[in-house]
């Protein structure tokens, strides 16, 4: 099978708030320079796939990422766990756009790439929790699509995947190629051996930009009004109640309020 | 071309049932519309008597997607139905779910529409000036929030269950129920579904699961962990535990939380009768809300959570079980 | 007439001495070149080739017994043992001098003061073998026992090597490997070398009676004095009623068989675990010179063979001649945390599998291939490792089981990816975030909040510092641990100290990826570290981590960052010296210090810490039993900060216990991992409402009356 595995680098979304600040023009989110920048969580779900796939029906593995600044040197690292190859989409404008401008910017580089199987992005990133790029991409590409996929297997020259749903997974079969957005439950990206470093290492990534035959220009469709960060409520809530009873009456309801349950 | 009208919402059922997040798009379309001065409109793939319960719930209208193909919900044939739908109703606002459906189908509709698309929106209004939804999104990890309107319409978002106020059913109410045949052609398709299955909330793992009511040493023994699991049981979550609560044999070392255990970042962590040291913090402080219960105040994990109750678990958790399923229910 | 005897008297056809020696060097030579063929197909490891430290290291630990001597019993008799046969060898030389060289120098006056020396090493021999034999066989010394006997309360008055008293029995241990062996350290060869070497001093004690029962008895009594031992086998022997003519009929054939017995001695030591008497100063000599408990560098990470050691044969030359110079001693099994714990890693059994793996591998080369996972210690065992170099501390021989082990750990995370769960998290968190705790809320720079702390990058152009306060990870991001920082930095400040930090521009030192085996990712970490610390020009750097201390001071240099490096507790020793902090509030508590591993073990820093509680005014310092070189590991080192023990007891439940038991109020520590382990540990074991674990810069801020 030849997959292609659309991966971005993210500032780490685990990083402590204060460490983030939104730019003067109200529209950034601005990490310090001290938040290391990661891997997408979602899109290393999506590469443990593509690998467990691989190593079931062999084929090639190619990361695909787009980004506005020379990320090369972390895609090469990503290359660490198996891939094959890494193409780098890396131009600003391009990468400045929503999510929709991404995902069309993909859809002409999976085109400039060529035939695939499959095509597996997170289900969301970590940065704008979208999920936007997957299901767009597909569109673009004209094929068909699934998202929250928590399980994928070929059988038989079909797709065969378990999608999550609200309260179980509903398995489906589609023919390839299509898009697949992947969430984590049953990927956990594996550990690269120093084979895999050593490889890796002497693999080049292969630079894009929108020079390059079939990268056109792209459009974003979201209009961003304002980014802010809220107040950062660092005090403990306490219920204040009687008896346990309406405490526990009480925490439902605050639990509703902020649409836990 | 007419201009855009009416706030459309898409309402989902599974098994016969209306799902939950209808009631709640109804809720906040109903607010949307008046706010507007549109209609509220509703579209469906389900029966007549469904129709119904939507109308009942202030739909004006309710359009029943009306096809062979769509008994079941498939992306391949919902979605042209949809598209279809929106370019004959033209509304000015499509409202569906961030469930598995609308995760699904809203990215590709916005493509096919050529229009912008919020998702997972906790909260929307109308502005007026040019008609647009202005939608509140949490961003990084809920670090930020972004406010944002798409081009053109309809103006598409998917909106987070649980964070709308669902509509009232009113049986006094009226409204219309129309047929809407959508042209899905003679393609074969290219994807089935093969079965759905249906999975305990128990059955996920810890570090997946969404909520988490974990125990610790306060518990006391391996009895007070059967009324974790009503709780959990009664949220759709899981149960975990401490590391102390592990050591003294209370429940399997599968369900341990913590630094040299599972690391979990579900949206709701309730840590009961857990004091909330470091290695334990490590595996839960990712979670969007941290609830203790505990009976010492000033035990470290309270100033960890984002809300707590100083109490006896065994008062306090059997009360919340059934104040959560009242709540679940209704 | 002069004193003196007559060499080879009554021993016809002497000159057969001659093919006999012959015999016994090729026995000897054959022996030992068949062991070095195994060696020799192992790597060096290039490390630094200081002969003379080497040969220092050969004359104290060989010759010196400095080792050895530290189990005061069996030591002392290993000693008598030892000094009477290099005694009586070269005794022996001389005498083979006298007859080949036909110098007569054995007469007169020094030929008695000969004799008396003589007699009286071969006593000591005798001692020290019944003493050695006794304690093997009576006493039962638990490291010399297989670890599932468990390890009860020493029996010996004279041993102060033992577990202290109220350790409570666990569960059998499931180690066992290619060398298992049921009674542990204790084989039927070691009682028939024992046997052995008892028929040669006493044939040799014998044939001396005899001599003199009818060479000086009658004739030189005032010689025979000379020869206590012999004259009291002689006149035992006359009083058995035997003639002058039975002395010397019975003389021959004795004389014969104690020279047969001898040759068959030495020339079998090839083949038995006396070995260990040209084995134990080679092993001295080839060990490194380095810094304690650095693993062997790995420069090409392409070649997988190069990454530590699956097999046999990817040992290296050292560890090859260290897995046969062992002697299973069984003192690392002692002291070992993880054996005395209750995991599947006993030290002991390792280096016996390995000595079983090397007999294999002298037969077959072929075999060398085969891997030591499970042949020589299991994958649980490997893991169950806390690197707290006990084992190498203890070993009377200077064998390094710990190296091994590293070896294998890198083997199977570099090589396979293999690693238990929690430590994988740990190590894709130091990866990515360039720290191993998961889930910190904190930045590098929170722990500074309202104090007047500067980071390095805040400077003015050509301001310098004195120290730069390296915080380390667990410093920084762990709840716990930074009201250490806090203390440390006040009491730094009060003092005048001029420092500063590096803030976010600190990562990881690199400790635990080298120690859970990922020795790429540890190259990583310490280079980037050194390019940040050479672009300030840093040359002193202080922290109050012993695992930042040592890896800075000791493992920074091989990749160019060489800097004048203190721990924290070296610093505040110096200052308190200096009279820049004086402590003034009382303390009126008992504390017990608890030495970290990589403090005291690796680094010999025992005594600044207690100096710096010394100076605490009312402070009574009371020791734990295993204290020092012999401090108990409070568990969390080799990467078990991040990983579950799966078996037996809590190493730090262990050690909690016994802190408990010296009655102290307070358990002071140096180390940030020390300390998590004993707030644990002490609320394990029900002590954390009147014991409480502190960093000593804690308590000395508390006596100057800071406030964190």
């Amino acid at each position: 099978m030849d997959i292609i595995v659309c991966v971005k680098r993210v500032p780490d979304p685990e990083a402590p708030a204060s460490l983030f600040r939104v730019d003067a023009a109200g529209q950034k989110l601005v990490p310090a320079r001290s938040v290391p920048r990661l891997t997408s969580t979602y899109d290393e779900s999506a590469l443990e796939a593509a690998l467990q796939l691989r190593d079931q029906h062999g084929g090639t593995i190619t990361l695909l990422s787009l980004a506005g600044e020379d990320v090369s040197e972390w895609l090469q690292e990503a290359l660490a766990t198996g891939a094959d190859e890494a193409i780098l989409v890396r131009d600003a404008d391009l990468a400045g756009g929503d999510s929709f401008a991404t995902a069309e910017a993909l859809a002409s580089a999976i085109r400039r790439i060529g035939a695939c199987d499959l095509v597996l992005c997170g289900r969301q990133a970590s940065d704008t929790d979208a999920g936007i790029v997957g299901p767009a991409l597909a569109e673009h590409l004209g094929l068909p699509s699934a998202s929250v996929v928590r399980k994928v297997e070929l059988q038989n020259g079909t797709l065969r995947l378990e999608r999550a749903i609200e309260d179980g997974y509903e398995v489906l079969e589609i023919q390839p190629p299509a898009v697949l957005t992947i969430t984590s439950e049953l990927y956990q990206l594996r550990y690269a051996t120093m084979a895999n470093i050593m490889a890796a290492s002497m693999k080049e990534v292969v630079v894009w930009t929108k020079a390059d035959p079939g990268l056109q220009e792209v459009s974003s469709r979201i209009r961003q009004r304002r980014l802010y960060q809220p107040q950062e409520r660092s005090e403990c809530e306490l219920v204040k109640a009687d008896t346990p009873h309406e405490a526990a009456v009480a925490l439902a309801q605050m639990l509703r309020a902020r649409g836990v349950i | 071309m007419a201009d855009p009208r009416g706030i459309l919402v898409l309402a989902e059922q599974v098994e016969g049932k209306l799902a939950g997040v209808s009631l709640e798009l109804l809720g906040l379309g109903r607010r949307l519309a008046e706010v507007a001065g549109e209609p509220l409109l509703a579209a469906l793939s389900g029966s007549e008597d469904q129709a119904q319960e939507l109308v009942a719930a202030g739909a004006e209208r309710v359009y029943l997607l009306d096809h062979p193909g769509l008994e079941q919900y498939l992306l391949e044939t919902a979605l042209p139905a949809l598209e279809q739908l929106a370019r004959e109703v033209q509304p000015r606002a499509l409202l569906l779910g961030h469930t598995s459906t609308g995760r699904d189908l809203a990215p590709r509709l916005a493509v096919r529409l050529g229009v912008g698309l919020a998702t997972d929106v906790a909260s929307v209004t109308f502005d007026p000036d040019g008609g647009a939804l202005v939608a509140s999104k949490p961003v990084f990890g809920g670090l930020a929030i972004s406010e944002q309107s798409g081009v053109g319409f309809p103006q598409l978002a998917t909106i987070r269950p649980k964070s709308q106020e669902p509509a009232e059913a009113r049986p006094d109410r009226t409204g219309e129920v129309v047929r809407f045949r959508p042209d899905l052609g003679q393609a074969p398709p290219r994807s089935r579904v093969v079965e759905r299955v249906r999975e305990r909330a128990r059955a996920r793992r810890l570090e997946d699961a969404e909520i988490v009511v974990s125990g610790g040493r306060g518990i006391g023994g391996p009895e007070g962990f059967r009324v974790l699991e009503a709780l959990a049981e009664a949220l759709g979550g899981v149960v975990g535990a401490s590391r102390v609560a592990v050591d003294a044999g209370w429940v399997s070392s599968e369900l341990q939380v913590g630094l040299t255990g599972k690391i979990t970042s579900p949206k709701l962590y309730l840590a009961v009768g857990i004091s909330g040291a470091m290695q334990h913090m490590a595996g839960c402080s990712n979670a969007r809300t941290i609830v203790a219960i505990n009976t010492d105040p000033e035990a470290p994990i309270f100033e960890k959570a984002h809300l707590g109750i100083v109490g006896d678990y065994r008062k306090v958790v059997p009360a919340l079980v059934q104040a959560c399923r009242e709540l679940r229910q209704g | 007439m002069t004193p003196t005897r007559e060499i080879l008297w009554n021993i016809e056809a002497g000159w057969l001495v001659y093919p006999l020696t012959l015999a016994m060097l090729a026995g000897l030579g054959y022996g030992l070149w068949r062991r070095a063929r195994v060696w020799r197909r192992g790597a060096g490891t290039g490390g630094r080739t200081d002969w003379q430290v080497r040969v220092r290291t050969l004359l104290a630990y060989a010759l010196g017994q400095r080792r050895v001597v530290q189990s005061p019993f069996a030591g002392t008799m290993h000693l008598l043992l030892y000094a009477g046969f290099v005694g009586l060898f070269l005794g022996t030389l001389m005498v083979a001098a006298q007859e080949d060289l036909r110098v007569p120098f054995l007469a007169g006056g020094f030929y008695l003061f000969y004799s008396l020396v003589l007699d009286l090493f071969g006593g000591l021999a005798i001692v020290g073998l019944l003493g050695l034999a006794a304690r093997r066989s009576l006493q039962r010394p638990p490291n010399l026992e297989p670890p599932s006997e468990g390890l009860s309360p020493p029996r010996s008055p004279f041993d102060r090597l033992r577990p202290f008293d109220r350790l409570r029995p666990f569960d059998r241990l499931r180690m066992s490997g290619a060398g298992s062996n049921p009674s542990g350290g204790r084989t039927p060869g070691d009682a028939l070398g024992l046997a052995l070497l008892g028929l040669v001093l006493l044939s040799g004690y014998v044939v001396e009676g005899l001599r003199i029962g009818a060479t000086e008895l009658a004739q030189h009594p005032e010689w025979a004095v000379w020869s206590p031992l012999g004259l009291l086998v002689a006149r035992a022997l006359a009083g058995l009623g035997l003639g002058a003519e039975t002395f010397q009929a019975w003389h021959r054939p004795l004389w014969w068989l104690h020279a047969l017995l001898a040759t068959a001695l030495l020339g079998s030591f090839g083949w038995s675990r006396l070995v260990h008497v040209f084995l134990a100063p080679a092993n001295a000599f080839l060990r490194s010179s380095g810094p304690r408990g650095v693993p062997r560098p790995i420069a090409d990470f392409k070649n997988p063979r190069a990454l530590g050691a699956g097999a046999f044969a990817d040992l290296t030359l050292q560890q090859r001649v260290g897995a046969d110079t062992c002697v299973q001693a069984g003192r690392c099994q002692v002291h070992c945390p993880a054996a005395f714990s209750g995991k599947p890693l006993d030290p002991r059994q390792l280096m016996a599998n390995l000595q079983h793996l090397s007999a294999q591998a002298r037969a077959n080369p072929d075999a060398e291939q085969a891997s030591l996972v499970e042949r020589a210690l299991s994958e649980a065992g490997i893991w169950a490792c806390t690197t707290c170099a006990a084992c190498i501390t203890h070993c009377p021989v200077l064998v390094e089981p710990m190296e091994v082990i590293l070896d294998l750990r890198r083997r199977l995370v570099m090589g396979q990816g293999k690693l238990p769960d929690s430590a994988q998290v740990a190590m894709l968190n130091l990866q990515k975030r360039g720290h191993p705790w998961v889930g910190t809320r904190f930045s590098r720079t929170a722990w500074m909040k309202g104090l007047p702390v500067r980071q390095l990058s805040d400077l003015a152009e050509g301001e310098s510092v004195d120290v730069l306060l390296w915080v380390g990870c667990t410093g920084a991001l762990v709840e716990r641990n930074l009201k250490t920082t806090r203390a440390l930095a006040q009491l730094l400040a009060e003092a005048g100290v001029r420092f500063a930090v590096l803030g976010d521009e600190e990562t990881c030192c690199g400790d635990p990826a080298r120690r859970m085996g990922n020795e790429f990712l540890f190259q990583q970490l310490a280079k980037k570290n050194v390019k940040t610390l050479s672009e300030y020009g840093i040359k002193r750097i202080a922290t109050a981590c012993p695992h930042c201390f040592n890896v800075l001071k000791n493992e920074y240099p091989p990749f160019g960052g060489s800097y004048q490096v203190l721990h924290h507790t070296e610093l505040l020793a110096a200052l308190v010296r200096e009279g820049r902090l004086r402590p003034a509030r009382e303390v009126q508590q008992r504390v017990t210090y608890h030495d970290s591993c990589y403090l005291g073990r690796y680094n010999d820093v025992y005594q600044a810490p207690r100096e710096v509680l010394a100076a605490l005014p009312g402070s009574r310092q009371v020791e734990m039993p295993r204290s020092r070189e012999q401090s108990f590991c409070c568990g969390a080192g080799g990467g078990h900060a991040f990983m579950e023990e799966k078996s037996g007891r809590r190493i730090n439940h262990l050690r909690a216990e016994e802190a408990l038991g010296t009655g102290a109020e307070i358990v002071a520590a140096a180390c940030p991992f020390c300390l998590q382990m004993f707030d644990e540990g002490l609320k394990a074991q029900g002590g954390d409402g009147q014991v409480q674990a502190l960093d000593v810069a804690e308590l000395l801020a508390a006596g100057l009356g800071l406030k964190g």
